[in-house]
């Protein structure tokens, strides 16, 4: 590892450093660069605070997008499961009524949800993912109907979703 | 007979007849107006679905008030979804243009299908679009030179 050596004899924190009010009491984060160039040592303070608070909301943020991504995980492995049963049944391992007592395991009721929410999350769902879904793709996502998809794809000012609705309702 | 193709065109029927190139059965969903389990399904890179037996009194049967519901009536889009009140049987595949082949197949019970996005997908292909300069409205099945058997 390489060891920090004293490149400069120069005031590394100079008095005007403490006459600054925000850096006195603080709980503050040091930053020492090194520039070869000049053969000096720069050394920066920070609010601890602000560092943490940055951090959170990088945490934070990054927090949702796993959720999202993980809700995502979640719904193709139910799609998945779906299919390899109702395969089964065209194959006619399942009889009809054998299919329809398994399938009665991955019947939902369609709820009905805030158009903020649902176009919140279809606009970070296309950032982090970038796949075209359709709007029966954002219902089996959702558990909603497609009705309240289009409710919220109306509220995304971005042309790619307006070409997922009715020519009445487009922006053109 | 009518025959649309612009998004959220809809067909209702008792027995529904489709092609596709992509057919996806969907997880089970209740459907509160009907009071029953329907099941979803998706049909890709264009869908074409046709009524075949109608539903019986359709102006007081069938859920929305905008769908066709006459024998023979039909919607075709780039990615048509629906769901049928029966479980979804093996769709049969075979020849359907010149160059491509597609799965046949029919939902029934109480059966719709919407479209989800038009011809716009299907007119942003080039390739197609050099195939069928003329493409208009519903063009399922009238690839006509093109159809086999």
């Amino acid at each position: 590892m390489n060891q920090l050596q004293l490149i400069t004899s120069s005031t590394v924190v100079t008095q005007s450093f403490f006459a600054n009010d925000y850096n006195t009491g603080n709980d503050l984060i040091f930053r020492i660069r090194a520039d070869n160039e000049f053969k000096t040592i720069l050394l920066t303070s920070t609010n601890t605070k602000t560092v943490r608070d940055g951090l959170n909301a990088y945490f934070d943020r990054h927090s949702q997008d796993i959720g999202l991504l993980c809700s995502v995980i979640f719904w193709q492995k139910r799609t998945i499961d779906y299919q390899a049963l109702h395969t089964a049944f065209l194959l006619n391992s399942l009889s009809e009524e054998d299919f329809e007592q398994e399938a009665d395991k991955f019947t939902v009721h369609q709820k009905d949800l805030p158009p903020e929410r649902i176009a919140s999350v279809v606009e970070r769902l296309d950032s982090l993912i970038g796949i075209k879904f359709d709007t029966s793709d954002y219902s089996d996502y959702f558990q909603c109907s497609q009705q309240n998809v289009m409710a919220g794809l109306r509220l995304l000012p971005d042309q790619r979703f307006a070409e997922m609705l009715p020519a009445s309702t487009e922006s053109e | 007979m009518a025959k649309k193709s612009s998004i959220c065109s809809s067909v209702e029927g008792e027995k529904l007849s489709f092609n596709t190139r992509q057919f996806y059965p969907r997880p089970p969903v209740f459907n509160e107006i009907l009071k029953k389990r329907v099941y979803p399904f998706k049909l890709g890179i264009n869908g074409y679905v046709e009524i075949e037996t109608a539903l019986e009194n359709p102006k007081q049967t069938a859920i929305y008030s905008t769908s066709l519901t006459e024998q023979g009536d039909s919607v075709q889009g780039g990615s048509v979804d629906g769901w049928a009140t029966r479980p979804i049987k093996t769709p049969t595949v075979k020849k359907a243009t010149g160059t491509h082949s597609a799965s046949f197949g029919s939902v029934s019970g109480h059966a719709y299908a919407h479209i989800e996005s038009s011809h716009r997908d299907h007119m942003q292909s080039t390739d197609i679009q050099t195939r069928h300069p003329q493409v208009i409205e519903v063009i399922n099945p009238v690839y006509s030179p093109d159809i086999k058997g």
